[in-house]
């Protein structure tokens, strides 16, 4: 391990110390200025944290399934046809927004 | 509010829900009923019941699956209103599944009067989805849900990432 993924991991960069050689590297072929090149590896990192955070929150949740919306049959039953559409904008999430987090 | 008979998928469109929210990184709690209410009487023993509370009262999304399939005495019945009311007051989200609908709700709950005061509050800003149609479960085994039975490609098991 390079003395910068060391300190990248000190920092609690995970994924930017996982990517750092490899992306260095691209960089290299690709010619892109050293600022591109952070602006990269901070965004790994910054996707790194929001899928762990994902897995946290569906950790602590106690859901145990991840389903999607396309395994529901809404032509089961007419209810299902008729409120299809107050189901599909339920997903968008504008009830959660309205309340305070 | 989720309201329909056994087996219509009132539970799996609660869990697309809150998929869906913890995707957006929110806070959620699934949970059913009884498990619910059995963990808050456990916690009066113990004197923790404040603490218990929050734990069904913080997450922005509640999901309360199966209400209704066991009558609730006084006790467990106060309980469901301090969670209720609490989460009311707080502007926080719940999902209830049950297979009663609300005129029913004064012989589940201990009485009508704390059936209506918790049906007020949970009616209050929702949405109500009347699933009908025969169980899905009819034509399965023991299918952990209709739709997963229906469509187990649809349905990720413990995505590892």
């Amino acid at each position: 391990m390079t003395p910068l993924e060391q300190k990248l991991q000190q920092l609690n960069l995970k994924a930017m110390t996982r990517n750092l050689e490899t992306t260095i590297a691209e960089a290299g072929a690709r010619n892109l200025s050293v600022s591109a090149t952070l602006e990269w590896l901070a965004d790994m990192e910054l996707e790194a944290r929001q899928h762990r955070a994902i897995d946290r929150r569906f950790k602590c949740a106690r859901l145990q399934l991840q389903p999607s919306i396309d395994a529901f049959h809404f032509h089961h039953h007419k209810s299902r046809v008729q409120a299809k559409n107050r189901i599909l904008r339920l997903l968008d999430l504008t009830f959660l927004r309205q309340a305070p987090t | 509010m989720l309201i329909g008979n056994p087996g219509v998928c009132k539970t799996f469109l609660a869990k697309i829900n809150a998929w869906k929210a913890c995707q957006a990184n929110q806070r959620i709690l699934f949970t059913t009923a009884m498990d619910m209410l059995n963990q808050l009487l456990a916690s009066q023993v113990d004197h923790s019941l404040v603490r218990k509370l929050k734990l069904y009262t913080e997450p922005t999304l509640l999901l309360v699956d199966e209400l209704g399939y066991l009558s609730l005495d006084q006790q467990t019945s106060n309980l469901f209103y301090q969670v209720i009311s609490t989460r009311h007051i707080q502007k926080r989200s719940t999902v209830i599944t049950t297979n009663t609908a609300f005129s029913d709700w004064g012989n589940i709950l201990f009485n009508t009067t704390i059936a209506t005061a918790i049906a007020d509050r949970l009616v209050e800003n929702s949405e109500i989805f009347l699933l009908g149609g025969d169980s899905l479960r009819k034509a399965g085994k023991n299918p952990t849900s209709p739709e997963e039975k229906l469509n187990p490609a649809l349905v990720r098991r413990r995505a590892v990432r």
